[in-house]
Formats: C-alpha cells, structure tokens, sequence
C-alpha cells in the first residue's frame, strides 16, 4: 500500500489508492466505496487529499474538445495545467488563472478554486468555468452550467472535492499575444513601501512579491515585487526548460533557520533586471523547473501557512505577522504576498478582497503551537487560511474564517455526500 | 512527405498511452490496439484534438487470434509497432492455480509473439519497420517473488532478441526495452524506492530516442543495467537462499 502525501509531504498516509480511465469505472469505485476522497495530482499541501481510501484522477486525463477560434476547452479532470498549456498556447489561448504551479489538475484548481498572481483583476480560477459534470455518491452524474442550480457551483468551486467528483469541465480560456511577458521588478525597503508599490500597481495584470521575512526590525517587510503583462509580438514557441530534479529528500538540517536567513539575504541582495521580457514557464512556474523541490525540506516534510486578509487591516496584519514571526524564530525562504480581489460566491473558496501571505515553514514538533499564535492574528483581523495549503487548523479558527461553512455542510448532509466523501481535512474541520 | 504511422498494441496501459502522445506529438499517425474500446476512443479523441493527427482504434483481445486478422489486414504502413502488453499476475494465486499461471504465461509470451511474428512478417514485405517490444528486468533472472510474469519475460526477451536477429536482412529492427520500476496501474499497489522509478512519460522519451537512434536493447534507467549486472552475477549457491 503507498503511503501518500501532499506536496508539504506532512502529513502522509498509507493509502488504498484506486485509479480510473474511464466513467464506468469511476461509478463502479464511487458506489462501492464507504467512506472515500477523492484526489487530484496531490499538489495541495496539506491533507485536504489524504484519506485512508483514495480516488485519484490521474488516469482520467483526456482533452475532449478545443475550439481554436472560441477558445473553449472540454477536458476530462485528471488533465494538468501543463497538459493543456501544452498544446493551447501556440494557438494564442492560454488560462485565465494559474496558480504556481503547472502540475495542479483541473480537478483539483475548481476544487481548491486555485488564484493567480492576477486575482486582483481576474479572480479564482471558478469564474472561467462554464460548465461540468459532477458524480455523486450515489453514482448520479449532474451536469451544471452557468445559470443552474447555483448552490451547486458556489458548494464546488473551493469545496475540495468534497461535493463529488468532478468528471469533466467546460472552461473559456483567454486570448494572448505572445508566450512571453514583459517583467518588471522593483526592490523596496520595508513594508510601508511595499504596500504603497504593490497598491500603485493593482492595475497590472500579473503582480507579486517575494517578501523578505528575516529582515531586521526597521527593514521588515522590504521585498522584490514584480509585474507583468504579456507582450503582443505573436511569439507562441517556448523552448522546453527543464533544469534539474531534487533526487532524494535533503537532511532536515539543509533548510534550518540559519540557512533560511541566508538564502534569504542572498536572494534578496541578488541583482536582478528590473526589464524583462520572460516566457509563460518561466515567469508563472519557476519552481516547476526544480523537480521535487519539495524534498529540500527533508523527510518531516513542510507547512506552506497561507492566509489572506481584509484589505482594510491587510497592512498591520501583515506587520503583526512579520514581528510575531521574528519573535517566534520563525524563518520562511518562499514568502509570497499578494494582492487579492474581490472574493467570489464559492462558499470555501479562499481569497477576499485584500492581501494573501504565503509562508513555508519546516515541519518540527514545535511548529504546531506556533502556527496557533499566527492563526489567532490572522483571525483577529478577520482573515482565514486557505484550506489547500492546510493540515492543522483547529475547527475553531476555520469557522472564524469561512462564515458559510454550515450551509456547506448541510448542503453535503442533504445531497448524501457527508461520511461517503471525507478527506482527512474535512473530518477534522468537521465539514 | 507521407506521415509515419505507429501501432500500439495494449494501447490502455500507461506506457502506452504516454508513447501515443511522445509519438503523436512528433507528427506521427497512430494505430491504438486494445482490449476496450471506450478508453480507446476517449484516447483517440484526445490525440486528435490536440495533435491534429490521424488515430485510428482496434478493439481485440490478444488471447483471441481471430481478432488480430482485422489488424494485420489494414492497408496502413506500420514503420513503428510498440508491444505494451502486461500482465503481472499475481504469484503466490499462479502457485496456486496452473489457470492462472497459464494466463500470465500465455499473455506474456505465448500469443504476444505469435502476434509480434505476424507484425514482423507484415514489415518484412514492406520492407521496412521498427519492433519495440516492453519486456521486463524481471526476466534477467528468475525470483521467488514473480517467477511466472518473470520467466514469461524472459521468454519475451529471448524472442525480441531472436526477431531481431532473424528480421535483420529484412531492414526490419526490434528494440528490447526493460523499464524497470514505472509508476502505473499496474503497479499502483506496489511501493517502489523514487530512485529507481521512472515515469511513464520518461519510458516513452526512451523509446522515441531508441526508434530513432536504431538502440537493440533499452534500459529506462541507466542504474538498472547495474543492478542487472550485479544480480546475474551472485552464484546460485548465494542466490537461491535469498529472499527476493
């Protein structure tokens, strides 16, 4: 039996994991199956996939339709963000949302309702679905499309695969003119000014930036913000990069806090272009060039800690968090923050209007208690955590953050999708 | 120029599958042969929509000769056929029962070549072909663990070698390919050590470059000629006591 995990590789389980290709086969496992969750291409971090019993959708990839003119595409859900940027672009489509990685499966980025480094502008990934077909626990396939039953969307945008498993999706893709974006950085000296940048630029399509979070006190919050916006030079060939793959699991020592800082006041300090021109793959997946960077982090794996909070508050909360973090020893590498939009009807669906922070921290012993002093922050300035990044919410702080989370779990009561599809995440969450 | 048509029998199974689309995606028509036709079809569907090439599906059983007659008998070139034939089986039930053991044999070896012969024959009159046949590292050498799919491989292998030997003044090419670990389904119940396990995707990047560059035999990964090596060469004295 494989011992499975999600992408922090914390934590894992043995698994009986079973696979499908075709419709038949998912209805035969699905009717049989007492209690099952069903799992994308497990690139959520935590254990929203994990359970002692997997559906996995891998093998169910299948492109069934693309309409070059339109730009709509009919896929089957194991298909991956990669898989379709594949063959897409070179005709000028390309996906309204990515997330940051390109491995994450259709199912699994409406599951999830993955964002981008554009949700300020375009929103979760959800909104560019228009439609889908969704097995029940009972073996019913529901055909949703925009303007049906609109519970059943707003359940399964962001409701973790909790609804069903998604079969097969409808999604509208967006036009571009070029596979490559102008990139422009700008390197800013604390968090006041990180937020005045990062508020200046709302208006550009692609913004992000890699925040700094062992600074000194007074340079705290300093930061590498980039935008970017495709070009129109109707360049759609990208050559293949794939640099290198992290073979085995590093000593845990490789990422201790010492470490952390000075990667992180390298990487800080590392000159970069402030003009770019940079392909699709590079710009969205830099991570995705180093194969199982997951494993840097060493056998306990790591938490990826993602919040999001009101943009009135976003400022000091992110400042509250940065000190909390310092007082706690607490070193991150990969720390991202984002400007988030206005949130969508997805009842679990993660962002809101103001600003996300991702952190990753290696899994220790001691980590569990910390992460307990950043939750109560974050939900002090009514905040919440994104549920694909999470393995250790208490029930308390999830339903502080997710105000809708009883209508979800009535709905699953109703629609006999309760105790037929459980993830670990949702047994401890209590959806 | 004409389009180069590939044959890929056992076409369901992953290997299969990533080969379909390493080959549809360099401008090759392909042939699907397989047991079931609903996945055939949502594959053939896929390989069109997004390669713009010609794909057409077989459904046969390899078990059933009077189904290969469909195959054999179509018009189209073959200049690439890819065994992904498969079974694994389980041990300890074909100790138990010689039906099973009779399966896993007869799947793996006995109709397998009867089949690959007749593909053989059909490139030796166009005069032109490459046979890619996926056996297997387990039959390097015989283990308590699996020695029916093993000697059935084995028995594969040996054969490869000998088509190759004999189909070679015919300008017709056979590559042995042994993959070692792949992550599929057919082995999703196993756990295999990350080092030693290819892709699917990798095994079909292999096999591309095999085609291409005329290779006789194919390891997927470089460490498994090594350990290949290493395990033929401990003394049957030693080996017959270990636990493999």
């Amino acid at each position: 039996m494989p011992r499975i995990s999600g992408w922090g590789n914390y934590p894992s389980i043995d698994t009986n994991l079973e696979l499908f290709d075709t419709i038949e086969q998912a209805k035969s496992i699905v009717l049989e199956a007492p209690e099952i969750v069903y799992q994308g291409n497990l690139r959520s971090y935590g254990d929203s996939a994990l359970n002692e019993r997997a559906l996995n959708t891998r093998n169910f990839s299948y492109v069934f339709d693309f309409d070059k003119k339109s730009g709509i595409l009919h896929a089957t859900s194991g298909l991956l963000i990669g898989d379709i940027l594949s063959f897409v672009v070179e005709y000028g489509w390309f996906l309204a949302v990515v997330p940051g990685t390109k491995l994450v499966s259709i199912g699994g980025a409406i599951a999830a309702d993955v964002h981008g480094k554009n949700h300020h502008i375009d929103g979760g990934f959800s909104n560019f679905v228009v439609s889908f077909n969704l097995m029940l626990p009972n073996g019913e396939i529901i055909n949703w499309s925009k303007h049906d039953n609109e519970d059943l969307f707003y359940a399964t945008c962001g409701g973790m695969g909790l609804t069903g498993l998604i079969l097969d999706v409808v999604i509208q893709l967006v036009p571009i003119d070029s596979a490559y974006l102008q990139r422009k950085t700008i390197v800013t000296k604390g968090l006041e000014e990180t937020f005045q940048v990062m508020e200046d630029l709302r208006g550009t399509r692609f913004l992000v930036s890699w925040i700094d979070t062992s600074a000194e006190p007074k340079k705290i919050g300093r930061a590498k913000i980039t935008s970017a916006e495709f070009i129109n030079d109707s360049n759609y060939n990208v050559p293949r990069n794939r640099a290198f793959s992290i073979p085995s699991y590093l000593p845990g020592f490789c990422m201790a806090s010492q470490t952390i800082r000075a990667m992180n006041a390298c990487y800080f300090a590392l000159p970069i272009a402030r003009e770019k021109v940079i392909d699709f793959d590079r710009f969205f997946f830099p991570l995705d060039a180093i194969g199982n960077w997951n494993k840097v982090y060493g056998r306990k794996g790591f938490i990826q800690y993602q919040f999001v909070v009101p943009k009135k508050h976003s400022e000091i909360a992110i400042k509250r968090i940065l000190e909390k973090l310092r007082e706690l020893k607490l070193y991150s590498f990969l720390s991202v923050l984002k400007n988030t939009g206005k949130c969508n009807k997805g009842w679990l669906s993660f962002p809101m209007e103001g600003m996300s922070l991702a952190l990753d921290f290696q899994y220790s012993d001691d980590l569990l208690p910390k992460l307990e002093l950043l939750d109560e922050i974050v939900i002090g300035y009514g905040g919440r955590l994104y549920l694909a990044k999470d393995c250790r919410m208490s029930q308390s702080t999830f339903k502080a953050g997710y105000r809708h989370y009883e209508k979800f779990k009535n709905f699953r009561i109703d629609r006999g999708m309760k105790a037929r599809i459980e993830s670990k995440q949702s047994i401890r969450l209590g959806l | 120029m004409a389009k180069n048509n590939i044959l890929i029998i056992g076409a369901e199974s992953d290997i299969a599958l990533a080969c379909a689309h390493q080959f549809a995606s360099k401008g090759y028509d392909i042939t699907l042969v397989g047991r079931r036709l609903e996945k055939l079809q949502l594959i053939q569907r896929d390989l069109i929509t997004r390669y713009q090439t010609d794909v057409k599906v077989f459904e046969f059983d390899l078990l059933e000769p009077s189904s290969w007659q469909e195959i054999l008998n179509d018009s189209t070139q073959v200049d690439v056929a890819i065994s992904a034939v498969g079974l694994l089986g389980e041990q300890k039930d074909a100790m138990a029962d010689f039906e099973v053991a009779k399966n896993i044999i007869e799947t793996n070896f006995t109709y397998l070549t009867g089949f690959l012969e007749q593909i053989a024959n059909k490139m030796k009159v166009q005069q032109t072909g490459t046979i890619v046949g996926i056996s297997s590292v387990a039959g390097e050498r015989g283990r308590g663990s699996n020695y029916y799919y093993g000697s059935a491989k084995a028995g594969f292998t040996a054969f490869l070698s000998g088509l190759r030997n004999e189909y070679f003044k015919y300008n017709v090419h056979v590559i042995t390919v042994k993959p070692g670990y792949v992550d599929t389904k057919m082995t999703k119940h196993l756990e295999f050590p990350k080092l030693l396990t290819a892709s699917p995707n990798d095994v079909a990047n292999k096999i591309f470059q095999a085609v291409y560059k005329r290779r006789n035999t194919v390891y997927c990964l470089p460490i498994w000629y090594l350990i290949m090596v290493i395990l033929k060469s401990i003394p049957e004295i030693f080996f017959k006591r270990m636990k493999l």
